[in-house]
C-alpha cells in the first residue's frame, strides 16, 4: 500500500477524471445512435464500477437511471461470473429478473482489463431501443400480462467474445426485431461508447498506478458517503406514511395501491414498502431496480445534488421491497409500465411521505410520462414505429410556482420535433400547446398539462400507456389537485371517444389522437 | 495599410492601430461602457491621439447583441407562428434545466404569451400547401401588432424552409402597413428544420436587431466624428467580417462575435509560424475559451446556445469554461474546487485590495511569485501578496497544507485540470491525438500556463504571441469577409444527382455573391466553400464533409469523418443529405507584423531586469526575469524564467526553453 489517505488535489483531480470518462461515453452514445430515445431524448446512461462492481460515476439524463444500474451489477455478476470474462467481451442483456428494466432498455457491460490479467472496472451502458421485438411496434405493448409480448428477453449473454461479434447471437436478436439495420446502428453505437470508456480507463491508470487509483476510489466513496450523512441530520427524526393508486393494473381497472413507510433515525434512512399490493396481471409490474432508482432520485433531491454519484451515496438508505409485491415481480410478470409509469407513483408516494414534515416539498407534478407509440406499415409498406413521451404540468411549492408542460421527477425526456417526426414518419402533429386551466387551484397554481394532436396519415396502431387518468394528482397545504390526463380518438366524422390510460387501438388514416397532460397540483 | 481595431469585452475596450508604412503598433485599453458601447469607443479613440482619416481598414467587435440576450434588454418583440404551435417557443424540447430539484425551471422565452400569435395556414413536409394563408386573419393580427407597439417580430412558420410562401406573404404585409417594424423571417434567418431551433434564432434575431441597429448607427456617427471614413466591417460569430449594413439585417450573426476575434488571433499566429494544427487558449479574468485549428482550419459548429437558447448557426466552434484568473477556489464534499464562481472585475481577486476576500487564481499565482507586484498590468494596477496570503491561509489550514505556498500551487493545480479537460473537449475528445497539436497561449493569464498546460496534454510546442494580452482586438485585423448559407434537403445520398446538388449550390453561391456585391467586392474576389451535412439514415445528428462534386467521393469522406467522429464507420448503412451549406468568402489584405531587430543567443543585459523566487514543482526557485520589449530575434530564454510585459506574464518552465522570432512571436519547447 501506497497510501492510506490520498491527497486532496488527487482526489479532486480524479473525481473530475472519472465524470468526464462516463460523460465522454455518454457522448459517443448519444451522437452515433439511431433510436430517436437515445439520440433526441437521452434515455440512456453510462456508468464506470470498480472492480468490485461498485459504481465509480455515472452518467445520466434521467433519473430513473440513477439507482437502475448499480443496483443491479450484482444480479448481472451472478449469472455471469468475472471468471468466465477475457478482456475486450461484451456481455449484453436486457432481462428485468437478471439485472435490467424493461426489454427496450439494453444493457452493455464490458470488462475492463488492465495488463490483460485481472479485471480493474467494468464500464457499462444502457440505452433505450427504439424496439426489441414483442406484440406491439415499440415493445411497449399498452396492455401485456406475461413478458413474452413485450418483446425479446435477453439473459446476461457475450454479443462480442474478445472483440469478435458472436455472429449467432447478433442474427438471433436481429431476427427478432423490428427495424434491423436501426438495433445494428445502435448496437455498434454502444460498442463505441464502452471502448472509448475502457481507452480513457486505461489513460488514468497508466498516470497513477492501479493501487493508488483504487484507495483513492475508496477515499471518494466515503466522501460521497459522508456528505449525505451531514445532509440527513438537518431531517427531523420519526416515522413518516403514505399511499396513494396506480389507476389500474393495466389489465382491468381495479387501483392498485402503493404504500410507504419512510423511518429516519439519525444518519440512517429505512424505506420500506410493505402494504403494497401483490404482483399484478398487467404490465405495471416495477423491478427492483426501477423501486431503486425513485428512492435514491428523492434523496438526491432532497439533500445535495451535487454530492459525486458513486457507491457510498446511499450507503446508509436501506430499502425493505415485499417478496413477490407490485414492486418485486417475479417472471414472467410484464414490466413495460412500471419503468415508466410506477416509477412516476413511486416518487408521489415518496414525497408525499415527507411532506407532513418538509414543507418545502411542493405538490405533486403530473405523475405520468404519457408514454404514446403509433405503428403500421407507412404509404410505401414499410415498418414505422413512433415512441414519445410527453410533459405535463409540475407541482407548485411554497415558494415556487409549477411551470407547464414540463417533464418531471424520473424523466426528462425531450420531444420530437414536429419537423424531425412528419419527415420521418407517417404522421402529422395538429397541435402542441399549453393545456389552459389544468393546474391545481391554491394560493399558488400548479402548472398547466399539454395538448398534442397527432394525426394517422395511414392506419395505424396506438398503443397508451398513461397514469392520472382516473385519479388526479394531489395538491398540498388546501391547493387544488391538478386536472385529471385525457386521451381521445377523433374519428373522421369529428366525433370524439375517450380511451382508457392503457390500450391497444386501431387508428384509421386521417384519425386524429388528442392526448391531453394531467396539470400538477396547487399549493396552499 | 493602416488599419484600425475595436474590440469591446465585458471589461475592456481594446483598441489597436498597426501601420505597415511607419512600422508602429498602438495599443490603447479603456474601460468598457456597457449601457451605450460607443461612449467606450470614443473614449478609446480620443485616448489614441492619433491621425485616424487616412486608415484603410476599420474592424469592430462587438457583444451589443450579446449582452441584449444575457441581460433580457433586447427589443419588444412578437412571434407569428402556424396555428396551434404558438407556445413551441415556450415548450422547448420540453425538458428542465436542473434534473435533481424538485422545483423544475426552464428558460425564459423571450415572447411572453401575450404576444405570441398562431396564423391559420399550414405547409405539409412536402413543401405543399394544406391549409392556405387565411388574410383576414393576418388583417386582424397586424391591427394588434399595431395597438401592442411591438418594435421587432419573428416569423416562424412548420416546414417554410422547404417553402417559404407563406412567411414571404405575412412578411410583406406586415412591412407594407407598419414599415418601421422589423421583421425576422425563419426562412431567411436559417431555412433549415427543427422547429424550435429555426424559431429559436428567428426570435433572437428579431430580439437583437433594433438594438444593433440603433447601435451601428451611433458607432458609424462616433467614428465619423474622428474623421473616419471608410466603411467599418464588423465580426460575425464565423470569424468573418461583413459591411454594417450586412450585419444589420442579420443581427443573430454577431451573437459570438466577441468569442471570434481570439480565435482569428491564434489562427493569425498558426499561419505566421506555418503550423496547421493547434488549441488555442484565451484565459481570460472570468472564462477560458477554447478552440481547435485542424489541417489549417479553424473548426467551425453549427449547433451552439447562448444563456440555453439554442443558436443552430455557423459559428466558430469555441468551448468556454468558467476558469479564470478571479475563479474561486473553495472546499465542498470533500474535494477541492476552484471555479466556475468568479470574484470578476468587482470586487476581483483579493490582492487587488478592492474588497475581495476569497483565494482566486490570481491570488495564488502572485504568492508562487510569478507575478510582479509593482508591474501587473505594466504597473497601473497595484497587486497586494500579503492580502493574497491573508485570504489563502484559511483555506491552507483547513485543507491541512503545510504551507500557504502548497496550497496556492494546489489552486493552480485544480485550475490548470479544468482547463486541460476543457482543451481535450476540443481535441482528444473529438478524436483527434493532442501530440499533434501546438499550443497557442494568450488573454492575459493565458502564457503563465501554457508550459504546463501542454504538459498535460503531450503537446510540444507553445505559442506566445507578441501581445497575448490584446490578441483578440489583434485578430480582428485578421479577419476576411465571410457569408455562410444554407438549406436543408433531407434525400437520401443515392437518389441524387450530381447535376441537381449543383444546381441548389449554384443557388446558394449566387445569393452570397450578392452579398460580397453589397460588402464592395467584385466576384472574382469570391472564394466558395460548399459543404454538406450528412448522417446515417436514422441518426439525428450530421456530420459536415466537403462537396467534392461526385457522389462516391462524398461517401467515402463521410465514412471517414464517423470513423474519426464516432470510431466506427457504417459504410454498408444508406446515408442521407440534410443540409447544404455554403461558405462565400474574400480575402482582405493583411498587414505584416513588425520584424524585431535581430540578436544573438543571449538575451541582451538590460533585457534581464533581475531574478526572484518563484515556487514551481513544489519548490521555491530563482528565476530570471525579462523585459519583452527588449528581446531579439533568435534570443532563448531558458527556463525557469518570467518574461514580462504591460499586458501578460509568460512563464518558461524548468525544462522548457522559449525561442524569439523574427515577427516577435515566443516559440516555446522543452530544451534538448
Amino acid at each position: 500500500m501506497k497510501t492510506i489517505k490520498p491527497d486532496i488535489i488527487t482526489l479532486s483531480i480524479i473525481q473530475k477524471a472519472l465524470e468526464n470518462i462516463a460523460e465522454e461515453m455518454g457522448i459517443i452514445l448519444r451522437r452515433a445512435s439511431f433510436s430517436p430515445n437515445c439520440k433526441e431524448r437521452l434515455d440512456f446512461s453510462c456508468a464506470i464500477f470498480d472492480r468490485n462492481a461498485e459504481l465509480l460515476a455515472q452518467a445520466e439524463h434521467i433519473p430513473v437511471h440513477l439507482g437502475a444500474m448499480f443496483s443491479s451489477i450484482a444480479a448481472i455478476l451472478q449469472e455471469f461470473p468475472v471468471e468466465a470474462m477475457n478482456p475486450n467481451d461484451i456481455i449484453i442483456l436486457n432481462s428485468p429478473f437478471t439485472g435490467g428494466t424493461h426489454l427496450p432498455d439494453v444493457t452493455f457491460l464490458m470488462p475492463v482489463f488492465i495488463n490483460n490479467n485481472k479485471i480493474s472496472f467494468f464500464v457499462n451502458n444502457r440505452a433505450h431501443h427504439a424496439d426489441i421485438g414483442g406484440s406491439t411496434p415499440g415493445s411497449m405493448p399498452g396492455i401485456s400480462t406475461e413478458l413474452f409480448e413485450e418483446g425479446l428477453i435477453i439473459p446476461p449473454i457475450k454479443l462480442y467474445d474478445r472483440g469478435r461479434e458472436v455472429k449467432d447471437v447478433m442474427k438471433l436478436i436481429l431476427s427478432n426485431v423490428r427495424v434491423q439495420e436501426e438495433r445494428l446502428g445502435d448496437f455498434r453505437a454502444q460498442r463505441a461508447s464502452l471502448l472509448r470508456g475502457q481507452e480513457r480507463l486505461i489513460e488514468l491508470t497508466d498516470k497513477y498506478g492501479q493501487d493508488y487509483l483504487f484507495d483513492v476510489i475508496n477515499e471518494l466513496m466515503n466522501l460521497s458517503e459522508r456528505s449525505f450523512k451531514n445532509r440527513l441530520t438537518n431531517f427531523p427524526n420519526g416515522e413518516f406514511q403514505f399511499e396513494d393508486y396506480l389507476d389500474s393494473n393495466g389489465i382491468t381497472d381495479d387501483l392498485v395501491k402503493i404504500k410507504v413507510t419512510i423511518t429516519k433515525t439519525d444518519d440512517k434512512i429505512k424505506v420500506s414498502f410493505k402494504g403494497t399490493d401483490p404482483q399484478q396481471v398487467g404490465n405495471v409490474n416495477a423491478p427492483k431496480s426501477v423501486v431503486y432508482s425513485c428512492v435514491y432520485y428523492v434523496f438526491r433531491a432532497l439533500t445535495d445534488p451535487t454530492i459525486m454519484t458513486n457507491a457510498g451515496l446511499f450507503r446508509n438508505i436501506e430499502i425493505e421491497i415485499p417478496e413477490g409485491s407490485l414492486l418485486d415481480p417475479q417472471s414472467p410478470a410484464a414490466v413495460s409500465s412500471g419503468n415508466v409509469e410506477t416509477s412516476q407513483r413511486l416518487v408521489d408516494i415518496l414525497l408525499g411521505a415527507l411532506s407532513k414534515v418538509l414543507p418545502e416539498i411542493p405538490a405533486a407534478s403530473q405523475g405520468t410520462m404519457n408514454n404514446v407509440s403509433i405503428g403500421g406499415l407507412d404509404q410505401v409498406g414499410k415498418p414505422f414505429t413512433y415512441y414519445e413521451t410527453i410533459g405535463g404540468g409540475a407541482g407548485s411549492g411554497m415558494n415556487y410556482q409549477g411551470i407547464s408542460g414540463v417533464h418531471s421527477h424520473m424523466t426528462n425526456t425531450l420531444n420530437t420535433p414536429i419537423e424531425a417526426l412528419e419527415l420521418t414518419y407517417p404522421l402529422r402533429v395538429r397541435r402542441y400547446a399549453f393545456r389552459k386551466n389544468s393546474g391545481g387551484q391554491g394560493k399558488i397554481i400548479g402548472g398547466n398539462g399539454l395538448i398534442r394532436e397527432i394525426e394517422c396519415l395511414v392506419d395505424s396502431v396506438v398503443s397508451l400507456q398513461t397514469e392520472r387518468r382516473k385519479l388526479v394528482p394531489y395538491g398540498l397545504h388546501g391547493g387544488g389537485d391538478g386536472a385529471k390526463g385525457l386521451n381521445i380518438k377523433r374519428k373522421l366524422d369529428g366525433e370524439e371517444i375517450i380511451l382508457p390510460g392503457r390500450a391497444i387501438i386501431n387508428f384509421k388514416g386521417g384519425e386524429i389522437l388528442v392526448i391531453k397532460t394531467p396539470g400538477g397540483g396547487g399549493y396552499g | 495599410m493602416k488599419c484600425l481595431g475595436i474590440d469591446i469585452g465585458g471589461t475592456f475596450t481594446d483598441l489597436i492601430v498597426v501601420d505597415s508604412k511607419n512600422n508602429s503598433v498602438i495599443l490603447e485599453k479603456v474601460s468598457s461602457t456597457p449601457k451605450d458601447q460607443s461612449i467606450g469607443v470614443k473614449n478609446g479613440l480620443t485616448k489614441l491621439n492619433t491621425k485616424l482619416n487616412d486608415l484603410d481598414v476599420v474592424v469592430h467587435g462587438t457583444t451589443v447583441a450579446t449582452n441584449a440576450i444575457l441581460e433580457h434588454k433586447g427589443a419588444k418583440i412578437a412571434l407569428i407562428t402556424t396555428e396551434g404551435f404558438s407556445d413551441i417557443l415556450e415548450i422547448g424540447r420540453q425538458n428542465r434545466l436542473n434534473l435533481y430539484s424538485l422545483y423544475p425551471q426552464r428558460i425564459e422565452p423571450l415572447v411572453p404569451k401575450e404576444l405570441r400569435f398562431g396564423v391559420k395556414e399550414r405547409i405539409s413536409a412536402s413543401g405543399e400547401i394544406l391549409t392556405p394563408l387565411d388574410l383576414a386573419d393576418l388583417e386582424k393580427l397586424i391591427t394588434t401588432l399595431q395597438q401592442k407597439e411591438v418594435e421587432s417580430v419573428a416569423i416562424s412558420l412548420l416546414f417554410s424552409f422547404f417553402n417559404p410562401q407563406h412567411e414571404i406573404k405575412i412578411a410583406n404585409e406586415i412591412k407594407r402597413q407598419l414599415p418601421s417594424i422589423n421583421i425576422s423571417r425563419s426562412s431567411q434567418i436559417l431555412p433549415l428544420f427543427r422547429e424550435y431551433d429555426r424559431t429559436s434564432a428567428t426570435v433572437l434575431d428579431a430580439y437583437v436587431a433594433p438594438l444593433c441597429r440603433k447601435y451601428f448607427d451611433s458607432f458609424l456617427q462616433r467614428i465619423r466624428e474622428y474623421g473616419i471614413s471608410v466603411p467599418p466591417l464588423i465580426l460575425l460569430s464565423t470569424g468573418g467580417v461583413t459591411q454594417i449594413k450586412n450585419a444589420a439585417e442579420r443581427s443573430v450573426e454577431t451573437i459570438l462575435s466577441g468569442l471570434a476575434g481570439g480565435v482569428l488571433g491564434g489562427y493569425y499566429s498558426c499561419n505566421e509560424l506555418k503550423i496547421d494544427n493547434a488549441l488555442t487558449l484565451d484565459i481570460g479574468g472570468t472564462s477560458t475559451d477554447v478552440a481547435s485549428i485542424v489541417n489549417g482550419k479553424i473548426e467551425i459548429s453549427n449547433v451552439s446556445e447562448i444563456a440555453g437558447y439554442p443558436i443552430h448557426l455557423p459559428t466558430i466552434a469555441v468551448q468556454t469554461i468558467g476558469a479564470g484568473g478571479g475563479s474561486i477556489a473553495r472546499y465542498e464534499h470533500g474535494l477541492f474546487l476552484v471555479g466556475p464562481e468568479s470574484a470578476g472585475a468587482d470586487p476581483g481577486p483579493a490582492c487587488y485590495n478592492n474588497g475581495g476576500e476569497v483565494p482566486t487564481v490570481t491570488d495564488a499565482n502572485l504568492v508562487r511569485g510569478l507575478l510582479n507586484p509593482d508591474y501587473f498590468c505594466g504597473g497601473t494596477i497595484k497587486i497586494y501578496p500579503e492580502l493574497a496570503k491573508k485570504v489563502i491561509i484559511p483555506l491552507a489550514d483547513e485543507l491541512n497544507f503545510s504551507s500557504i505556498e502548497e496550497c496556492a500551487a494546489g489552486i493552480i493545480e485544480i485550475f490548470e485540470n479544468n482547463v486541460a479537460l476543457a482543451l481535450r473537449k476540443v481535441s482528444t475528445e473529438r478524436g483527434y491525438d493532442s501530440r499533434d497539436f501546438a499550443l497557442i497561449a494568450f488573454g492575459g493569464a493565458g502564457p503563465l500556463h501554457g508550459c504546463s498546460l501542454a504538459e498535460r496534454l503531450y503537446m510540444e510546442q507553445v505559442i506566445i504571441p507578441p501581445y497575448p494580452g490584446v490578441w483578440s482586438a489583434y485578430g480582428l485585423l485578421t479577419a476576411d469577409i465571410r457569408h455562410d448559407l444554407s438549406i436543408s434537403i433531407l434525400k437520401p445520398l443515392n437518389k441524387m444527382h450530381k447535376e441537381q446538388l449543383e444546381a441548389a449550390f449554384a443557388t446558394l453561391t449566387r445569393q452570397g455573391i450578392q452579398l460580397c456585391l453589397e460588402d464592395g467586392f467584385s466576384e472574382k474576389d469570391v472564394i466558395v466553400a460548399r459543404n454538406l451535412d450528412l448522417r446515417l439514415v436514422g441518426q439525428s445528428y450530421e456530420l459536415t464533409v466537403p462537396f467534392y462534386g461526385n457522389i462516391e467521393a462524398i461517401s467515402l469522406a463521410f465514412d471517414k469523418a464517423h470513423e474519426q467522429a464516432y470510431g466506427y464507420a457504417s459504410p454498408d448503412t444508406p446515408r442521407e443529405i440534410v443540409n447544404l451549406r455554403v461558405a462565400v468568402m474574400v480575402s482582405l489584405p493583411k498587414f505584416e507584423l513588425l520584424n524585431l531587430p535581430q540578436g544573438e543567443k543571449d538575451p541582451i543585459r538590460e533585457a534581464r531586469t533581475g531574478k526572484r523566487k518563484i515556487f514551481l514543482n513544489g519548490e521555491w526557485i530563482e528565476a530570471r526575469i525579462f523585459q519583452r520589449s527588449l528581446l531579439k530575434s533568435n534570443n532563448l530564454i531558458y527556463g525557469p524564467s518570467i518574461i514580462e510585459q504591460p499586458d501578460s506574464t509568460t512563464l518558461i518552465d524548468t525544462g522548457w526553453v522559449a525561442e524569439v522570432k523574427l515577427d516577435n512571436h515566443l516559440l516555446l519547447h522543452r530544451a534538448s
